[in-house]
């Protein structure tokens, strides 16, 4: 059975990717507007997750999928060329998300 | 533009106010509101400005690589030592696990 952190945290890291984006690449109003409103999202977001997993830990995965999400994007959509170590990583990153899931049963 | 003893400090500092804003989440789940979010807002406002500076001198990658290794190291240690949350060596490991990661991505990218 999936808890709900395990549902509301991938979610909470793509609204990080977003406003992440947002910084970066923001040019009109509306964009910033977005920007905001999914940082707003993401940290809300966050903040249920702590109901049901320690505080830290929701924090170290957020950032982690953040992370993770930010190279696949940058990757997918803005162009930055693919390299093999930012694979691994992300591959070390989601053991360690999934490991993380396993233990705190 | 070289990279200032300054910009330095901003950074360290940067990555301890993330532990602050960290706490605003722990003060928020115990049902502490008022206390929460201002630790929130002060905590990942005063982070994201002071990074934000730090960034000016000091490569983005780098400056993004230690500014999470604090906040997150910073924030497990502060869960286990004022928090009370699991000292699990399995838990510590997979923790190490996601922070190398973060810091290797934001090295490499």
């Amino acid at each position: 059975m999936m808890r709900p952190q395990w549902i509301i945290l991938p979610l909470a890291g793509l609204a990080e990717v977003g406003w992440a984006a947002g910084l970066k690449h923001a040019e009109s109003v509306p964009d910033w507007v977005l920007t905001v409103m999914l940082a707003v999202t993401s940290l809300w977001l966050a903040s249920r997750a702590v109901r049901y997993m320690p505080t830290s830990t929701v924090y170290t995965v957020f950032v982690g999928l953040g992370a993770a999400g930010t190279a696949v994007a940058d990757w997918l959509l803005f162009g930055v060329a693919f390299h093999w170590p930012v694979l691994a990583f992300i591959a070390l990153l989601l053991a360690g998300v999934i490991g993380l899931q396993r233990v705190s049963d | 533009m070289e990279p200032t003893t300054l910009h330095w400090i901003a950074l360290l500092v940067s990555g301890a106010f993330e532990i602050v804003g960290v706490a605003g989440f722990d003060r928020l789940n115990r049902g502490q509101r008022l206390h929460g979010l201002l630790l929130l807002v002060v905590g990942f406002g005063s982070s994201l400005g002071l990074l934000s500076i730090a960034m000016r001198s000091i490569d983005m990658g780098v400056a993004y690589a230690i500014f999470t290794g604090i906040g997150t190291l910073g924030s497990t240690l502060m869960g286990m030592l004022l928090w009370g949350e699991s000292r699990r060596p399995l838990r510590l490991a997979f923790v190490g696990m996601i922070v190398s990661a973060v810091v290797g991505l934001k090295l490499v990218s």
